[in-house]
């Protein structure tokens, strides 16, 4: 798949999926299907609309790219979004991005999906357009409830992964390049890799889960450390079962099954050890 | 003239991570800093090992000694039913089998030690290690250690976990391997003295100063700093202490042992 910046686009007729898709769960998969292209936006439009209110996300540009290609696109245009960018009228819009730089003929968006200057620009505007045909694709329901990207943020910052994941196709997934931590599994026979999240990224709710880390099971912790500076920060911690290469540096992607229980404070190492103990056999019947 | 700045003196609280060596540590931190700054460190760590290791900057090397003479606190995991020739997971493992049931007797007090033939200590002036793996075989003198507290704070299937506060030149590996058939899988230094491994961070240079407050100051002025700073024998004026810090309005001026039976201190290591 190719990725290409608004700028550099070259004219072809496209048929074009838009949207911000974060998380490219099982809805935006929905409105993806039968396209060429897919059209996004970097960063989240509400993080330079009203910064104080936008979400922690479900997936980076980089792993968006990687979902997206996955899904047989030929090509990924991303529109550096800016206050420039946000104060395009809605007919500027389908003018001057859709028309004139994507000679889009098919444009397929979520029924939920909003467009230009003020969010006016709305599913019956390009339906009304003759130029391009439109598709609005309905909110999908798994379970009875509906899949969208802000409902699934807030699973998996509850915890509910398992409930996220079944959302989004595939476990809610978390990466980052292994530090060094305080040592503290290392001396409870359980060494971990520890990565400390990206802030601007949603982060599964304190406590422990099984997950597979690099493809391998891992009993996973998520909860704080104290730091200097800053005060706290949030650390994951993954001890890959059966696995007793040294990973500092490199990039862990951890993929997150279920969660196992809540962060709890022990009286003794024996009974934290004892209880990591049966952390580890749960993670292996899960991670089967 | 340019002259550069002179580097302050001041040592860090580093957490060694694994697989790197003390001498690794002492390195990167020297490349931070103008060419011939001294950096040193107050008393080695294996490669396996973690934690604490101070790492001494400019005038701060030469309180190495006062330094390394700290008492130490560890973390160890211990892995019983297999020996090891380095007494850790370096050495070659051997597998017997035998892992002690119930709890252990953990020896505190003034314990007696032989230095593994693997240890750093010189043999004719020579590392007692490069003999080892040479295959010479080399008996060490045994030597007497003191340690405060040797407590398991963890047992689970082959492997104990013990925290073992013991004095400057204590071998931990040892009183591993006399607790029967075992071998130190994992150490973490956590405490040297004051300084706590929680306290690390290579960001934060503690003041050489400060970073020897803990001991005993004797305040002195006028002719008697003078003496001081010139490595002269000052009147110990009933301070009694096996080290002692001389200071002046100025701060620091040198570390000092008693001598004459305590009435007078001599300068050791002068920081002027």
């Amino acid at each position: 798949m190719q990725v290409t910046m608004l700028t550099d686009v070259e004219p072809r007729p496209r048929r074009v999926a838009v949207g911000e898709f974060d998380g490219v769960h099982l809805g935006h998969r929905e409105v993806i299907a039968g396209n060429d292209t897919v059209l996004t936006f970097e960063p989240h439009p509400l993080a330079v609309i009203r910064p104080q209110a936008a979400p922690r996300l479900l997936t980076s540009l980089d792993a968006k790219i990687e979902l997206i290609a996955g899904l047989g696109v030929q090509e990924l245009v991303v529109i550096p979004f800016d206050e420039v960018f946000a104060g395009q009228t809605p007919s500027e819009f389908i003018e001057q991005v859709l028309i004139t730089k994507l000679c889009a003929t098919h444009i397929s968006v979520g029924e939920n999906f909003r467009f230009g200057h003020g969010a006016e620009g709305d599913t019956d505007m390009l339906r009304a357009d003759p130029r391009f045909e439109a598709r609005v694709v309905r909110l999908v329901e798994v379970d009875g409830e509906i899949v969208s990207s802000s409902h699934i943020r807030a699973l998996v910052s509850a915890g509910d992964v398992e409930h996220a994941g079944r959302f989004l196709g595939s476990p809610f997934q978390l990466r980052g390049e292994v530090v060094h931590g305080d040592q503290r599994g290392r001396l409870l026979g359980f060494p971990t890799a520890n990565i400390v999240p990206d802030e601007d990224l949603v982060c599964p709710g304190h406590g422990i889960y099984a997950a597979r880390a690099d493809g391998v099971c891992a009993a996973v912790s998520v909860g704080v450390r104290p730091t200097f500076g800053t005060g706290r920060a949030v650390l994951v911690e993954a001890f890959l079962l059966d696995y007793a290469q040294d990973l500092y540096g490199r990039v862990l992607r951890v993929d997150f099954i279920s969660r196992l229980r809540g962060e709890r404070r022990f009286e003794t190492a024996q009974e934290l050890v004892e209880q990591m103990e049966i952390d580890v056999a749960q993670t292996r019947e899960r991670c089967r | 003239m340019n002259a550069p700045a002179p580097v302050p003196d001041y040592i860090l609280l580093y957490d060694k991570p694994a697989g790197v060596t003390s001498h690794d540590v002492v390195a990167t931190v020297r490349r931070t800093l103008p060419r011939k700054t001294k950096v040193g460190h107050a008393g080695t760590l294996d490669p396996f090992a973690t934690g604490l290791l101070l790492v001494l900057v400019g005038r701060a090397t030469r309180a190495q000694r006062f330094l390394m003479a700290l008492r130490k606190r560890y973390e160890v995991v211990a892995r019983f039913g297999a020996t090891s020739t380095t007494g850790d997971p370096e050495g070659e493992i051997v597998e017997t089998g035998t892992v002690p049931a119930g709890e252990l007797a953990l020896p505190v007090g003034r314990v007696r030690q032989r230095p593994p033939a693997y240890s750093a200590v010189k043999v004719g002036g020579r590392r007692s290690y490069e003999l080892a793996r040479q295959g010479v075989t080399v008996q060490l003198a045994e030597r007497d250690v003191e340690v405060y507290r040797f407590e398991q704070l963890w047992q689970r299937q082959e492997r104990r976990a013990f925290i073992i506060e013991c004095s400057s030149g204590t071998y931990v590996r040892s009183l591993i391997a006399d607790l029967g058939d075992a071998y130190c899988e994992q150490l973490r230094r956590t405490r040297i003295g004051g300084f706590d491994v929680a306290d690390a961070d290579p960001a934060r240079p503690v003041a050489l100063s400060a970073a020897l407050d803990f001991l005993p100051a004797l305040q002195l002025d006028g002719e008697q700093a003078r003496r001081a700073t010139h490595g002269a024998r000052v009147d110990a004026a009933g301070v009694q202490a096996e080290i002692v810090r001389l200071v002046d309005a100025d701060g620091l001026i040198a570390l000092a042992q008693p001598v004459d039976g305590g009435a007078t201190l001599k300068p050791m290591v002068g920081f002027r």
